[in-house]
Formats: structure tokens, C-alpha cells, sequence
């Protein structure tokens, strides 16, 4: 969450700091790694990079003429325009090795992505068509225009839509982006991060990730009156990967992250902190019985299951197509369309559970005003007290159940930020669970007979569509709980198997600390503490 | 399209060198695609888009810098691409140099490689098929839902590099998904139903959709969910005799060959990522019986055909080859890029891909598959004639797998009891539980040429931001020992 000013004054200092040593290790021999990077004599003053220079008008003022464009075709009842424009800019550590380490903990490479695109959707006699381009002139325009309307009249009407959103009673949220990350000011911040984090490590541990700004300004506007103006989100994400190997075997494994919407809450050094704190400590155990444990999740491991076992089941399309394990029921709308619908109101987890989406979380890096339909997203409630409360749903299926559209219409596509040309999805923003009230040392003494405590799980997926069993690992040093005791398991030592349903059900302890976890390329984040359950299984252990 | 003009990439190479880089490479694309997505006969959208853009790669000062943007105007190709150079040339000089980045030397290609299509698609057409394969599948008994999607995308890729390199390359490709959800009894429940899905697809244009045939696809579909649903059993937890058929054996060997066997991850390129190799520092040494062998091979012999991974060259202008990863059992060689192939003092072998200019190329499989034993049975009853209990493990679904690939669960939908050399109980549902030297190890039979089969894969994920890379994978019958675990 957000951070103040001295966190500023904190990275320049390190920067100094950094150059200081940089200065003391060409000076010589130190105490420090030997492995630490010379210092680059091609830098020779702080750089900024600039914005993509281009004549191209902004998003907004971009979907507006899009918009007049597609109204203007004739026999087109509804249209709607969204542009937007992503900048990602990343720094990637990396320890490479051959046998023994041949380079790094360093930023290997750094990199910026820019993108931006229009889509334009047009409904004719009730068939939706939609066109997208990257190719921002008039004529362009024009003709992709042209193209969804020929997209449409070449299809029968689709009978579950209803119309495109409309405007919402809701007032949107204001929430400042970051104006460093928009006006291309995240560069000096990143390398800095990043050379601050590799600074940390010690010889013989392996450190690795990603520190990444992303910028997201868009606009969207349709024939209904919504028009979002120009709207900007940010975020800055520091996933990082602390290993020991030795002999080509990762003998521990820990990792840290930082996840904010500004640069003031980045700290990529508290991540590489985090991550070496299990990176640095020695397995006791290579394996562990096969068997079923209680199992205390860590954020990470939380936010992994919510992320692959929860979230795409609160998804209006899975539970529309019925690949949702959350309880369903055949049953007629009110005109005559028999849909599964969800059985909101059943009690789906513990009354200890409780699971919001909460947009508007000024620090958090999952936040957002609008959807990419232009509905405001608004916070409400899930899972309230272990009651199934929410989905997540865009226009087209909201409108089909009867629901006001909560505003998660994200158009999430296979490049950074969000993609004109992505189709639209029902994703999440910020999920906060609700913390409780206990200490790790107290949830680890509510743990029953041997139990696991794993930081992080990894390849987290179901093990069939539209069930609650899934398929794990520990990816990074776990924890056999014995009599109170902690006792370190290496990483990658046992398969579990588990049920989600039963996880949520049996959730006998949630700790009373929460911290930001995002998973691998996620667009949001999970605001989540320590979580005791049952239902998972070890399967196969290590020899 | 927008066109892009190949000499005015050189140009650009030829400003990078002046800039005082090391090394530079520019990728640049155009590509125009269409899409339909359908549900129990009616469709319920259509899509149409453009794009173009450009990716520069440099190396200055040791260190690699990458500026990437989508072209928005002809007009501002240039402005674009300078802009894209200037940022990858600062960004490569400002990030640490620990040591220099070292690539694997490789000659200068020129070419320019077209694609003949022969047979055009309208949006009718995309519509049609779409609709069609929803129809198939909903006609099916039990099968309450049925989607399709069908896309065809078509590229020209444009790569030139300071070394002189300038390839010119038109890419298309066509495919879809299949989805059929059944349910036995009525049951309403995603519990008491069972969903299967597959893909279908080419590395070419519309006239494969005929050779493909995603008609009886999708009706295979629609009766393995169907038969799932109401006939299949859940298989009891035991160490067996596994059979495993082709299908299966694509996601086996995508997951514990193909991807344990890319290069970036054996140095540990990728370990805060996609994870590290069990294999790393075992080149020479046995990881199965003498029975398996696997390669990468994406060279355009008539075999490959259509597959995803197949292409002349790779990203980095590489010529694509053969890459024998196990033979008879002992691991040999892996996957690399020029980076990764100068840390392990060893020739690249067009390893290297991305799925956009836009984005950094990676190594990834192209088509990865284990090879049949050219001795070995000629059918499924030859290949399961002497085995007196066992499992026959049928179409993928969903791996998990930990993160240096050696401990894995893979699902399949669906499988057979075998019983005296006969199959018999309809399975559903169910895993192999493994790690892959016990697995391979256990390997005492393989299939022959008759039984080989490769498939398309169109979603293996890798890299920050993600790419969801197409692939082939596949192989013949295989016969070893596993756990076998019903997944409910």
C-alpha cells in the first residue's frame, strides 16, 4: 500500500549508496560478494527516459472521434469505442550459472513495452461485432468502424444480449495514478530498485525477478452516455526469487514482493529482504511423510489459490457454461431463458471467511475507477462470513442475470496492460480478506498433530474442469510443524493435492497481519494473511 | 496490412552500429486477424483486427536493452522505430554489467519466405464452421453446453540484424478451441457433470481446416464428455502398468522434456519465473530407459507439416534444426538461443521465439515430441497384448508440475482398465502421479511408427510478461509404471 515520502529520500540514498560501493569495489578487494558487478563506466548521468513522442491524439479524445465515426454508419442502434495506451517498463535480475555461478545477481536486461490500440464494438438488429486496430489514423478508424458494422450485419441476433452498459447510478471513485510511471519517470526508479536488491545478496544465494512499472490510460465511450474522460492507472510490482544451489539442486528457495500503484510503495529491497529470508535458511528435511496435514498458508500460497481455485470460479462465464465448482442450479429467468445460475447466499467457506473486491484501495495495484465497459467499479462483498455474496461479471452477463454491472469488464490480453483488442473477461481488482485475530505462533499452535506451513505453493490448477480438487507443489522452502517446532523442508519436496471447497470450509484460523501478494503476471493483487485449514494432501514425497 | 520495408530495417541496424552498440537485432510485424466464437449453434461473436509493431534489441555495455511499440501510421514507422533504438541503446547502457552478455556466433541470413495460400476465408465462413462445430457437438446426447472458437491470423515478420541478417517471413495460422460440457441424470451441478476441452490447429492458412477435420474433433469432443458423464468410473488409487497413448504423451512431453530441456531455464535464467531444470549438469548422464528418445525438430520436412513449431528460422534468425534432447535414454542436448548457447560453449539450434514483435524472443519448444521405436508395435492391441492389469491413459488435460520439473501430476480426462491384454472399464478422470527419472526409468515398451502422433498446443505460457506460445507436441504409445490416482 502507499508509502511516504522518505521512501523517496530512502531510494535516493541507496542509489548513493550503491554508488559508493561500486566505487569501493573497483577501489579493491572488500568483504562483500566477489561476485558484485564493476561499475559501469557507459553511464554517465542519471537518465529519464521520455514519453513516446507522437502526433496521435490522447485515448480518450481517440474514442470519442471513434465513437462518432461508428454512429455515424446508419442502421447501427448501439456503439461503443475504448483506446488504450500501456507503457510497461521492466528490469529483469537474473543469476545465471554453468555448474558455478557465471553471472549475476544483476539486471541483465531492461526493458520498455508500449502499446496502444482501438476497439470498436457496434450492435446491429442485436448482433454484437467487433473491430480493432493499432492503426490510430482516420482512415483507420474509419474503416475498422466500417468493419464491426459489416462484422455484425453478418450475424444473427444473439439472444443473451441485452444492450451495452449503460451509465451507473455509482459515482466513481478518484484515485491518482502515479505521474512518474505515466510520464515515463519509472526508469531511474527501477535500475536503482533492482541495483539496490541485487546489493543485497549474499555469495552462494541465486537472486532473481522482475521490478515493473506499468501505466494504463485509456478512455472509453458509448451511444448509451458513458464516457470516462481519460483515465489513468498505475501500478509497481518487485517479484523476486532468493535460491541456494549447489550441485545443480535448489536446496532452499524463499521469495519476496512488493505490489503498489506508486513508485513511493515499491520497495524491491523489503522484497529481496523477504525472499532471502527463506533463500538463506537450511532445509532440515528433504521430504515428508505422504499423508493428509493441516496446512497453514502463507499470503503467497493464499493468493495462489484464490487466484487459479477461486477467482475464475466467481467468473460469470464459468459459472454460465457451468465449469464453475461454486453451487449452480438450472433455472428460468424472468424471460423465459433457462440459465445456471449461482447460488448466491449458500454458504460456501468457515464464518472466519470473509473475501471483498475493493477497488478503490488508493496504494494498492490492483485498483481501478472504471472497468474497460466504462461501468465504475465499486467494493462489496464476496464471501461475507463464509456466505457466497459476489461475482464478477461484465455488461453482457450481468445484463443477462438480471444484476447491476459491478465493473469488472477487464479487457486483460496477452500484453502488458489492458488491450483494446483483448476480449472482454470478468476479472477482479483487489480481494482483501479479511484478517483475524491470531499471531503466526498462535494459528501454529492451533495446528493439529503434524502440519505443513507453505510460503509459497506453485502450479496451482485444477485437477478437472469445473471441480474444486486441485494440484500443487511447495516452490520455495516449506515448513513441517511438529510439537510447535518449525522444521524447514526443502523446496520442490512434495505434490499436493487438495479441494478448494474444503480449504474454504474448514479455515480453522486466519492470522490477524495481512500483506499484498500478486501471482505471475497478474493484473490485481490479493490483500491477504496467513490462513489455517484442512483437505490438502501429500502426495509422493522426495527421496 | 501496413507495409514494412525490409531495407529500411538495415538502415536501421546500420544506425544502432553507429550509436556504438555491441549487437542490435529489430523484429517488425504486421498481422490481420479474424475470429468467431459460437455456443450450441448460434454464434455470439465476431472479431476482426490489425496490428503492427516493432521490437528493438540491443546490446551496449554488456547488458541487453529492449524498447518495443506498436506502429500506429505509416507515417510513424520511422519515429517509432528511432524512438524504439534510442530506448533499447539507453536501457541496455544504464543496467549492470556482470559480466557481458556473450553470443553464440551465427552466419548472416538473407530471405524472404512467402506463404502460398491456397484457399481465402470470409467472415461467413469463420462464422460457419464455428456455428457448425457447436452443432455437431450439441447434437451429441447428455451434452448440455457447446462452444467453439475458430481464429485465423495471417503475418508478414520482418527480423534484421547488425550482422547483416534480413529475413522477410509471411505467417499464418488457423485453429480453435472445442468445449463440451455433458451431464448424466440431469444433474445441474458442475460436479455431477463432465467438461472436456481440446484444440484444434495449424501453422498455416484455411486450407488446413479440411485436413484437420475439426468436425470429427468436436464430435469426439462432445462423446468422450458425454460418455464421461454417464459410463465412466473413477480409477482406483494404485502403482500400475500405465499405457499412455499419443495424446496423453503430448502434455507429458511438453511438461518434463520440452520445457526441462530449454536452456535459459538450465542456467537458471528463469528461476524467479518459470523455474529451473532438474536436468541441469546432467548432460551425458541416464535419465530413462535405453527406450526413450525425444527431440525438438523444427525443421519443414513434410512431417512437420502444419505444426505449430515448425519454421525456417527462428527469432533470432537461427536455422532451425534438429535437437536431440534424450537418446536412448541419456540426455544430450537442449534447447538454446545464442546467449544461452555461448554460456554452455555449444552451437545454437533455433531455439528462440517470441509470439510478437512487441516482445522479447525466449526459448521455447517448437515441435517436441517422443520418437517411436522403430521396432516396436504397430497398434494398441500389439502394444497391450501381454499386459495382464494395467491403465490406458487417454486425452490430456492439466498438468501440475513442480518448478524444476520433476515431481508431476498429469490429468487425463479420460482412460481404460486393461485387463488380460484387453481393455476393459471406461476410466475418467484420472492422474499419473510421478517424478520423471523413476517414470522414465520404468519405460519398457514403446510404440512404432504406426502409432505416432503429434498434436497442437496452443497455450504453453513462459516469460514476464507472459507469452502464450503454440508448440507441438507428441509420440507414440508408451508403456511404463506410475501411480494412478483418480482426480475426481
Amino acid at each position: 500500500m502507499g508509502r511516504d515520502e522518505g521512501a523517496g529520500r530512502k531510494a535516493r540514498k541507496a542509489r548513493s549508496e550503491a554508488q559508493g560501493s561500486r566505487r569501493k569495489a573497483k577501489g579493491g578487494n572488500t568483504t562483500e560478494s566477489p561476485l558484485r558487478h564493476a561499475p559501469s563506466p557507459l553511464r554517465p548521468r542519471p537518465l529519464r527516459h521520455a514519453p513516446f513522442a507522437s502526433r496521435l491524439e490522447e485515448p480518450e479524445e481517440i474514442a470519442r472521434r471513434l465513437l462518432k465515426l461508428a454512429l455515424a454508419l446508419g442502421d447501427v442502434e448501439q456503439a461503443e469505442a475504448y483506446v488504450s495506451r500501456n507503457r510497461m517498463t521492466m528490469t529483469r535480475l537474473e543469476t545465471l550459472r554453468r555448474g558455478q555461478r557465471v553471472a549475476g545477481p544483476a539486471a541483465q536486461q531492461v526493458s520498455t513495452f508500449m502499446n496502444m490500440e482501438a476497439c470498436v464494438r457496434v450492435v446491429v438488429k442485436g448482433a454484437v461485432g467487433t473491430a480493432a486496430t493499432v492503426h490510430l489514423d482516420s482512415a483507420s478508424l474509419g474503416r475498422v468502424a466500417s468493419d464491426a458494422r459489416s462484422i455484425a450485419r453478418a450475424m444473427p441476433p444473439d439472444p443473451n444480449f441485452w444492450s451495452l452498459a449503460g451509465p451507473s447510478g455509482r459515482r466513481p471513485a478518484r484515485l491518482a495514478p502515479d505521474r512518474a510511471i505515466l510520464e515515463g519517470g519509472a526508469f531511474e526508479a527501477l535500475v536503482d530498485g533492482s541495483a539496490e536488491a541485487a546489493g543485497l545478496c549474499p555469495s552462494g544465494v541465486d537472486l532473481a525477478g522482475s521490478v515493473i512499472a506499468i501505466s494504463e490510460v485509456f478512455g472509453v465511450c458509448n451511444s448509451l452516455g458513458i464516457d470516462t474522460g481519460r483515465c489513468e492507472d498505475t501500478r509497481a510490482v518487485a517479484q523476486l526469487t532468493a535460491e541456494r544451489v549447489e550441485g545443480g539442486e535448489v536446496l532452499s528457495s524463499g521469495m519476496g514482493w512488493s505490489a503498489s500503484r506508486s513508485l513511493s510503495g515499491l520497495d524491491a529491497a523489503a522484497a529481496a529482504r523477504q525472499a532471502l529470508e527463506l533463500g538463506l535458511l537450511r532445509p532440515r528435511l528433504r521430504t515428508v511423510p505422504e499423508g493428509d496435514y493441516d496446512v497453514l498458508l502463507g499470503p503467497y500460497s493464499v493468493a495462489d489459490m484464490l487466484d487459479h481455485m477461486l477467482v475464475p470460479q466467481l467468473g460469470m462465464a464459468q459459472i454460465y457454461t457451468g465449469t464453475s465448482w461454486l453451487p449452480a442450479e438450472r433455472a428460468a429467468t424472468g424471460n423465459g431463458v433457462t440459465l445456471r445460475r449461482p447460488l448466491l447466499g449458500t454458504t460456501v467457506a468457515a464464518p472466519s471467511v470473509s473475501l471483498r473486491e475493493e477497488p478503490h484501495l488508493p496504494g494498492a495495484m490492483g485498483s481501478r475507477t472504471f472497468d474497460d465497459e466504462g461501468v465504475p467499479t465499486a467494493p462489496r462483498p464476496l464471501i461475507d462470513e463464509g456466505i457466497w455474496r459476489g461475482v464478477f461479471s461484465n455488461s453482457y452477463y450481468a445484463h443477462l442475470y438480471g444484476l447491476e454491472p459491478p465493473g469488472n469488464g477487464f479487457r486483460f490480453g496477452p500484453r502488458p496492460g489492458r488491450m483494446a483488442s483483448a476480449p472482454l473477461s470478468n476479472s477482479p481488482t483487489n480481494l482483501v480478506l479479511r484478517p483475524g485475530d491470531l499471531s503466526f505462533e498462535e494459528l501454529v499452535e492451533r495446528c493439529r498433530c503434524d502440519a505443513l506451513y507453505i510460503p509459497r505453493t506453485w502450479y496451482t490448477y485444477p485437477t478437472r474442469y469445473g471441480a474444486s480438487g486441485f494440484s500443487s507443489s511447495n516452490r520455495s522452502t516449506a515448513f513441517l510443524i511438529r510439537k510447535g517446532e518449525l522444521v524447514p523442508v526443502a523446496p520442490n519436496a512434495f505434490k499436493l493435492r487438495g479441494d478448494m471447497a474444503r480449504v474454504l470450509r474448514e479455515a480453522r484460523g486466519i492470522g490477524r497481519e495481512a500483506s499484498t501478494a500478486t501471482t505471475w503476471s497478474a493484473s490485481f493483487c490479493s490483500i491477504v494473511p496467513h490462513v489455517l485449514s484442512a483437505g490438502l494432501r501429500v502426495e509422493k514425497p522426495s527421496e | 496490412m501496413l507495409r514494412i520495408d525490409g531495407s529500411f530495417l538495415d538502415r536501421m541496424m546500420e544506425s544502432a552500429l553507429a550509436k556504438g552498440v555491441t549487437f542490435a537485432d529489430v523484429r517488425a510485424e504486421s498481422c490481420l486477424s479474424e475470429g468467431a466464437y459460437a455456443e450450441n449453434g448460434d454464434i455470439k461473436s465476431l472479431f476482426r483486427g490489425a496490428g503492427s509493431c516493432i521490437g528493438v534489441r540491443a546490446l551496449a555495455g554488456g547488458t541487453w536493452g529492449f524498447a518495443s511499440s506498436d506502429i500506429s501510421t505509416g507515417r510513424e514507422l520511422r519515429s517509432t522505430a528511432a524512438q524504439c533504438l534510442e530506448r533499447a541503446v539507453s536501457s541496455a547502457r544504464a543496467a549492470s554489467r556482470c559480466p557481458p552478455v556473450e553470443l553464440a556466433p551465427v552466419r548472416p541470413v538473407r530471405a524472404d519466405i512467402p506463404y502460398t495460400r491456397r484457399t481465402g476465408a470470409t467472415t461467413e465462413d469463420l462464422q460457419e464452421l464455428c456455428t457448425r462445430l457447436t452443432g455437431l457437438m450439441k447434437g451429441v446426447p447428455g451434452v448440455v453446453m457447446a462452444t467453439s472458437s475458430v481464429a485465423l491470423t495471417e503475418a508478414v515478420r520482418h527480423f534484421s540484424s547488425t550482422e547483416g541478417s534480413n529475413i522477410r517471413e509471411e505467417v499464418f495460422h488457423v485453429g480453435g478451441w472445442l468445449f463440451s460440457s455433458a451431464s448424466a441424470g440431469g444433474g445441474a451441478g458442475a460436479s455431477a457433470s463432465q467438461s472436456v476441452y481440446r484444440p484444434w490447429g495449424a501453422r498455416g492458412g484455411w486450407e488446413f481446416v479440411r485436413e484437420l477435420g475439426p468436425e470429427e474433433t468436436a464430435v469426439d469432443v462432445a462423446r468422450t464428455a458425454s460418455e464421461l458423464a454417464s459410463k465412466a468410473v473413477a480409477p482406483e488409487t494404485r502403482v500400475t502398468t500405465v499405457v499412455t497413448r499419443p495424446c496423453y504423451n503430448s502434455l507429458l512431453v511438453h511438461e518434463i522434456v520440452g520445457h526441462p530441456c530449454e536452456a535459459d531455464r538450465v542456467l537458471g535464467g528463469e528461476s524467479a519465473w518459470a523455474g529451473r531444470s532438474w536436468w541441469t549438469e546432467k548432460v551425458g548422464k541416464r535419465v530413462g530407459s535405453r527406450l526413450v528418445n525425444a527431440v525438438s525438430d523444427a525443421r519443414p520436412i513434410l512431417k512437420h507439416r502444419g505444426c505449430y513449431g515448425t519454421y525456417p528460422y527462428d527469432d533470432e534468425g537461427v536455422p532451425s534444426g534438429r535437437v536431440v534432447h534424450i537418446e536412448d535414454g541419456v540426455l544430450r542436448e537442449f534447447l538454446n538461443g545464442r546467449q544461452s548457447a555461448a554460456l554452455l560453449g555449444v552451437r545454437p539450434n533455433g531455439g528462440m521465439r517470441s509470439i510478437s514483435a512487441g516482445l522479447l524472443p525466449l526459448v521455447r519448444m517448437s515441435n517436441t515430441y517422443f520418437e517411436p521405436d522403430p521396432e516396436g508395435p504397430r497398434s494398441l492391441e500389439e502394444m497391450i497384448e501381454d499386459v495382464r492389469d494395467g491403465v490406458l491413459l487417454g486425452h490430456q488435460s492439466i498438468p501440475s508440475i513442480d518448478s524444476r520439473r520433476y515431481r508431476w501430476q498429469i490429468n487425463a480426462y479420460d482412460g481404460w482398465e486393461i485387463r488380460k491384454g484387453e481393455l476393459s472399464r471406461r476410466l475418467k478422470n484420472l492422474a499419473l502421479i510421478g517424478n520423471t527419472r523413476e517414470y522414465f526409468g520404468s519405460i519398457f515398451r514403446v510404440g512404432g511408427p504406426a502409432t505416432f502422433r503429434l498434436y497442437p498446443i496452443p497455450n504453453c505460457g513462459k516469460g514476464d510478461p507472459m507469452q502464450i506460445q503454440r508448440v507441438t507436441n507428441g509420440g507414440p504409445l508408451m508403456a511404463g509404471k506410475a501411480k494412478v490416482v483418480g482426480v475426481g
